[in-house]
């Protein structure tokens, strides 16, 4: 390649000193044209700005009890119970959200209202604190529309997170009058608490036709694969406890465990194990002598000794995650966010964000039946894994864990990538650590290929002005039998290679 | 005059052109937002008494979960056994993990019957598990059972479908209605709507099938395997086509699909609109209309165009110049094509909604295939269009990864296949997602080992970690002295002053016993003495001994500096997955007698490098020992000298590279040579032809040439420059 050097206009500059008065003024006017342009570009560039940080202004400041009611009757349509063989392509409409150079789905929110039945009795808490939360992060996100014409994702502002919390039938005739809804196609509800007793489902009971379910706690059977999400269950502890992050390394317990109401025969169980390995296994509960005041929810206790909680997490490596009436504890939360793996046992429990997470990196799951043997299996693990654990551990929850916000828009996330495929985020974007993500080191050329002998090699030679110095150099390379392609970088824009045929 | 009205002009031009740039795209924000002040972007109100807001669940109640439930856990689990049967199986619902628990997971294939035709591709399945290390010949001691009888075609009009299963399978005392049974199905249903009914009761036994829809899929039950054809390779198989990383990743067509185009049935709808995307220079779309005996009867107008475009371009030849490739469904969800276009290298643009990809359970399909919706085909060529050529690039070589390590011969696919049912009977000895989707990919990673990614050879880098700086000397002693020879201990010392020598083990291989510790030379470095049980497969065993990541390889009789152990070991902490070492060997095509030659003759090409003075990764004990079938150490021990052999080629097989040879004194004797030409030249040719007809047999187990070769030797950087040698790190090589 010859490197043409830049030809400069030599006419232009001599132009100024010649010219007359009168072309002076015209030129002078004819700058100050240009010069307000560029200014009124440069203002109209800030103008918007402003115009968007005082849209905090046009926000709706109302209370959450002045919002619309509406009645509805007892004979409004009911949506039929969810179908378990919904998938992507079979109940999502997907022509909705286009093909769109951000590769980003637009969600849509509906906006609140109260619910009541014919007698003026309401259906359900309006919305609860964290569903508000939820709302807020999506609306900030750059997943949200207001246009209900241009949405391909829909989230009713109808609160489902605590199934206890609301009247299953009437809740799903309020789904079915949503202005949207057509079956449910494209909606998506956010469920933590499913089930109630006796059986508690683990999935949430309001039927909903073809809606995606968000919810915490899905067990195999429960979950459509690719079609819902598993989302964890949210402890309120995350907003209001600050545990800062201990350094990975061996604690003061091997085995913790801090959930209170456990079934008497896992408890019996996890004593047996404390028996034979003594004072490495803390099993703790529910403190029956607390004075008045003292919130039950942060103190455990041990016989007579009381613990904080969560901080006690800190102190153990590796701590209990047992299912209680539903599989997805609130537990979950706590013990990652303490950096203590997690060890889930929960048979057919679906894992938070399980599509996207590889949580064999931050927890050990044990079946039921193995309980007996938890201790050696956690001990055949090596040290320095049980580190890394511990760090990825306190990642999950950092990254998806901490917050409502941090819930909702990685759910959204998955279900963006499934939609866009091509654009998806990475398994090593999902699962690696800041701190990897910066030390590691991966190769764009992974494959251990060694190239074919035939096809040669290509030389380049940069050169600025020896011409005689760089014809030795060539004369020398030719020689080269897998030579295939010879590049000279010409460097000097002075000067103009020398031309020729012949001299070459 | 006339060129000042020139320039004025211009400047004109110019200012008018500038203010269009920018202004009118700020005229439209400003109109845009002028006309929607009014009602700005609504966002989700910001509440006045947010705070005030109740929490979605007490936080006592969240923490007490579980008080209410009425069924004990053991009483739940009994209940959930009789419920989630058949259809709704899962691991722990329908399969005995007590089976597994005492001898492991060992895998039966019930007896072939004489009168039973089995197809070619299920012989070989068959074959595979009975060559696997897995298998056993005793039910007694099995975990998993597999039939005989040919189940891969389904399909009650094809020849090869086995009526009656039912009855058949009735008849086995071992069917125990199918609770740990696996069985294998390639074609299931028939025209017109290839249900995905196998014609036989499966009952509770786990379904590895090709063409897997997610609705009939039992998650973490079944397993999805590709459908390959009859011709596909026992062993070893074809590599991948991809031979270099062409920068950019760029090749002739952009995205091509040659194939037949249903007119009626199932799977007519994607196929019949493949033809849209056609542009006839980087796409080439063509489809066929000549099926089946009477396409002509559903014949329509394109059908004769169609046919006449595509005999114009030959398949072989789009494949392998195309950067993307079209897998659409056919009849059934999964075609030959997918695993065509994965060796081709040809990102495989899937269109077949509600497929259950092959081993999705651990292949993570985002990284080497596009996964496309029936439904919006005609984005397709839009969204190939915009991915990033670094993202292409990652994903050929991500195809050709996936292929060679799980898809290219029946027994990589078989094995596969067990590996994942291995992994789930114990969770916490498994592999995680990273370590299947990244090289050299699961087969070859043994989670008994270590689940630790530090602890392999392969990971350093992205794991941001290296290896441990000590080495363990691991010396194999055989002489039938049964005293200590003068080699042997100078080797010792030479070895203990290495700085970076953590411990030396010595396996003693003789009838006599070890001298005792008195003997011993003293050492800086602790000393233990192993009794093995006299066989060459031993100085690969995996000795609990054994902490440091790298092992030192010694014979008896090797010489060697305190030097040069220092600088081999250095260089081999660079390359921790390869054997770096001393003495070459190297291996040759003989055309003549048509087959793999061996020569310990000086030659500029090496390709083996002998374990009598060599470093590698402790892993390769492990993978020798548990990784090959316990055949392949069988036949190393008959053999006078092949487990070195045997060694280099598991190592190539499993890196794909070659060993690293590094200098060495000049008097260092090559002490095998000698000893041949020396000693008797009888028994020293018998010995050559030994190494050679074993190399031969190794390259017919792995069913290909392993071996790489290489021309390179690595030497301290200042070695034999003109340089004083006091700069000289490693100034007693060059004596």
């Amino acid at each position: 390649i010859m490197c043409a050097s830049a030809k400069y206009n030599t006419r232009g500059p001599a132009l100024i000193p010649r010219m007359k008065t009168k072309h002076r003024v015209y030129y002078i006017t004819l700058f100050s044209i240009v010069l307000l342009g560029l200014i009124a570009t440069g203002m109209f560039q800030f103008w918007p700005h402003s115009i968007e940080s005082s849209s905090d202004w046009t926000v709706e400041k109302r209370s959450v009890h002045d919002v619309p009611v509406v009645k509805l009757p007892t004979d409004s349509p009911i949506p039929e119970r969810g179908d378990l063989s919904c998938r992507m392509h079979t109940c999502f409409d997907v022509y909705r959200c286009g093909f769109n150079p951000k590769n980003k789905i637009k969600v849509y929110i509906y906006s609140l209202k109260k619910y009541v039945d014919e007698y003026g009795t309401s259906v359900s808490n309006t919305i609860s604190k964290e569903y508000n939360e939820l709302l807020t992060a999506i609306s900030d996100s750059e997943f949200y529309t207001d246009d209900v014409n241009r949405a391909c994702l829909f989230v009713p502002s109808i609160d489902v997170l605590n199934q206890n919390s609301l009247r299953i039938k009437e809740t799903a005739q309020a789904l079915a009058q949503l202005s949207r809804w057509d079956r449910g196609t494209n909606h998506l509800l956010f469920n933590m608490l499913p089930g109630g007793p006796p059986d508690f489902n683990t999935a949430l009971d309001v039927p909903r036709d073809r809606a995606l379910l968000a919810g915490g706690g899905f067990s195999t059977w429960t979950y459509r694969q690719g079609y819902d999400v598993s989302i964890p269950v949210y402890s309120p502890l995350s907003g209001e406890v600050d545990l800062p992050e201990r350094g990975p390394g061996p604690r003061r317990y091997f085995i913790l465990s801090s959930q209170m109401a456990l079934h008497p025969e896992y408890r019996s169980e996890l004593e047996a194990l404390q028996a034979e390995n003594g004072e490495s296994v803390l099993i703790l509960d529910k403190c029956t002598n607390l004075s008045d005041g003292v919130p039950a929810v942060r103190k455990r206790c041990y016989k007579n000794q009381v613990f904080d909680y969560p901080q006690v997490l800190q102190e153990s490596t590796f701590c209990v995650v047992l299912r209680g009436a539903r599989l997805g504890q609130a537990v979950l939360s706590d013990v990652l966010q303490a950096g203590c793996v997690p060890v889930i046992i929960a048979d057919s429990y679906i894992l938070p964000f399980s599509e996207v997470l590889d949580w064999k990196r931050a927890s050990v799951v044990i079946p039921e039946e193995k309980m007996p043997e938890m201790y050696s299996i956690l001990q055949s693990i090596p040290q320095r894994q049980i580190e890394e654990m511990q760090r990825q551990a306190r990642w999950f929850w950092e990254a998806y864990f901490r917050s409502m916000k941090a819930i909702a828009l990685a759910t959204l996330q998955i279900i963006n990538d499934r939609i866009y495929p091509y654009a998806a985020i990475s398994y090593e974007e999902w699962n690696d650590p800041t701190a990897v993500k910066w030390s590691s080191v991966s190769n764009p050329l992974f494959l251990p290929l060694i190239p074919p002998q035939s096809q040669g090699f290509t030389a380049i030679v940069l050169t600025y002005d020896r011409v005689e110095s760089l014809f030795r150099v060539i004369t020398e390379v030719s020689k080269v039998p897998s030579l295939s392609k010879l590049l000279v970088v010409w460097n000097n824009q002075n000067k103009n290679p020398p031309e020729g045929k012949s001299l070459w | 005059m006339q060129a000042r009205k020139k320039y004025i002009f211009l400047t004109f031009l110019a200012s008018w052109l500038l203010l269009f740039f920018f202004g009118v795209d700020q005229l439209r924000r400003f109109a845009f937002f002028s006309g929607r002040k009014a009602e700005a972007r609504r966002n989700w109100p910001h509440w006045t008494d947010r705070s005030l807001l109740k929490n979605f669940a007490d936080p006592e109640e969240l923490q007490r979960d579980g008080e209410h439930s009425l069924l004990s856990p053991q009483e739940r689990r009994a209940s959930q056994l009789s419920v989630y049967k058949n259809s709704r199986c899962r691991m722990e619902t329908c399969f005995d993990f007590s089976r597994c628990e005492k001898n492991g997971f060992k895998v039966f294939t019930y007896p072939r019957e004489r009168d039973q035709p089995i197809s070619e591709s299920y012989s070989k399945i068959l074959t595979s598990l009975e060559r696997s290390r897995y298998y056993t010949p005793n039910p007694e001691e099995a975990c998993l059972f597999i039939l005989s009888i040919d189940t891969l075609d389904r399909d009650h009009l094809s020849r090869q479908y086995v009526r009656d299963v039912d009855e058949k399978i009735r008849g086995f005392p071992l069917w125990n209605g199918g609770r740990n049974h696996l069985i294998f199905n390639l074609y299931s249903g028939t025209w017109p709507n290839y249900t995905e009914d196998l014609g036989f009761d499966i009952g509770q036994a786990i379904l590895a099938k090709a063409s897997f829809d997610t609705e009939r899929f039992r998650p973490g039950f079944d397993i999805s395997i590709p459908l390959f054809s009859k011709d596909h390779p026992q062993r070893g198989g074809e590599r991948g086509w991809l031979y270099q990383d062409s920068l950019p990743p760029k090749k002739k067509y952009l995205l091509v699909f040659k194939g037949k185009r249903y007119l009626t049935g199932i799977g007519s709808g994607t196929r019949n609109a493949l033809h849209h995307i056609h542009n006839g220079k980087d796409i080439i779309s063509l489809t066929t209309c000549k099926h089946g005996k009477d396409w002509e009867k559903h014949k329509d107008t394109r059908c004769d165009k169609d046919n006449v475009d595509y005999e114009k371009f030959d398949y072989q030849e789009l494949l392998h110049n195309s950067t993307f490739c079209i897998v659409p469904r056919g009849r059934r969800l999964g075609s030959f094509r997918f695993l065509e276009a994965l060796q081709a290298a040809c990102i495989p643009v899937l269109l077949s909604d509600g497929w259950e990809l092959p081993f999705a359970e651990v292949i993570d399909w985002g990284k080497a295939a596009i996964v496309g919706s029936e439904r919006l085909l005609l984005q397709i060529p839009s969204a190939v269009r915009c991915i990033h050529p670094e993202r292409v690039l990652a994903f050929q070589q991500q195809t050709q990864f996936l292929w060679d390590a799980y898809f290219s011969s029946v027994d990589k696919i078989v094995h596969t296949t067990l590996e994942i049912i291995k992994d789930r009977l114990s969770l916490h000895r498994s592999r995680s997602r990273f370590l299947w989707n990244s090289l050299p990919g699961g087969l070859l990673v043994l989670p008994d080992f270590s689940t630790y990614l530090g602890d392999f050879p392969f990971y350093y880098l992205q794991h941001a970690s290296s290896p441990s700086q000590k080495f363990t000397a691991f010396i194999r002693a055989v002489s039938q002295a049964g005293s200590l020879s003068q080699p042997i201990l100078r080797l010792i010392q030479a070895v203990s002053g290495s700085q970076y020598c953590a411990q030396i083990l010595v396996l003693w291989s003789c009838e006599k016993p070890p001298p005792p510790s008195g003997k011993w030379p003293q050492t800086t470095v602790p000393l233990t003495i192993i009794q093995g049980r006299r066989k060459l497969s031993d100085r690969f065993f995996p000795y609990g001994a054994i902490q440091t990541d790298a092992v030192l390889s010694l014979d008896e009789h090797t010489s060697l500096s305190t030097s040069e152990v220092d600088f081999a070991f250095v260089v081999w902490r660079s390359f921790p997955e390869r054997i770096v070492g001393f003495p070459a060997r190297s291996h040759f095509w003989d055309p003549e007698q048509r087959r793999w030659g061996y020569t310990s003759k000086w030659t500029n090409e090496l390709s083996i490098v002998l374990t009598a003075a060599a470093f590698y990764h402790r892993y390769y004990h492990s993978l020798f020992t548990e990784y090959l079938p316990a055949g392949l150490r069988e036949l190393v021990d008959g053999l006078a000298a092949c487990e070195d052999i045997l060694m280099n080629v598991l190592v190539a097989a499993v890196t794909k590279l070659p060993p690293i040879k590094v200098t060495q004194r000049k008097q260092h004797r090559e002490t095998v040579p000698q000893q041949v030409k020396g000693t008797a030249g009888a028994a020293g040719s018998r010995r050559f032809s030994q190494r050679q007809d074993c190399l031969n047999q190794l390259v017919d187990w792995f069913g290909y040439m392993p071996l790489v070769s290489s021309q390179l030797r690595l030497d301290p950087v200042l070695f034999k420059d003109q340089v004083s040698v006091l700069r000289k790190k490693y100034p007693r090589l060059e004596k």
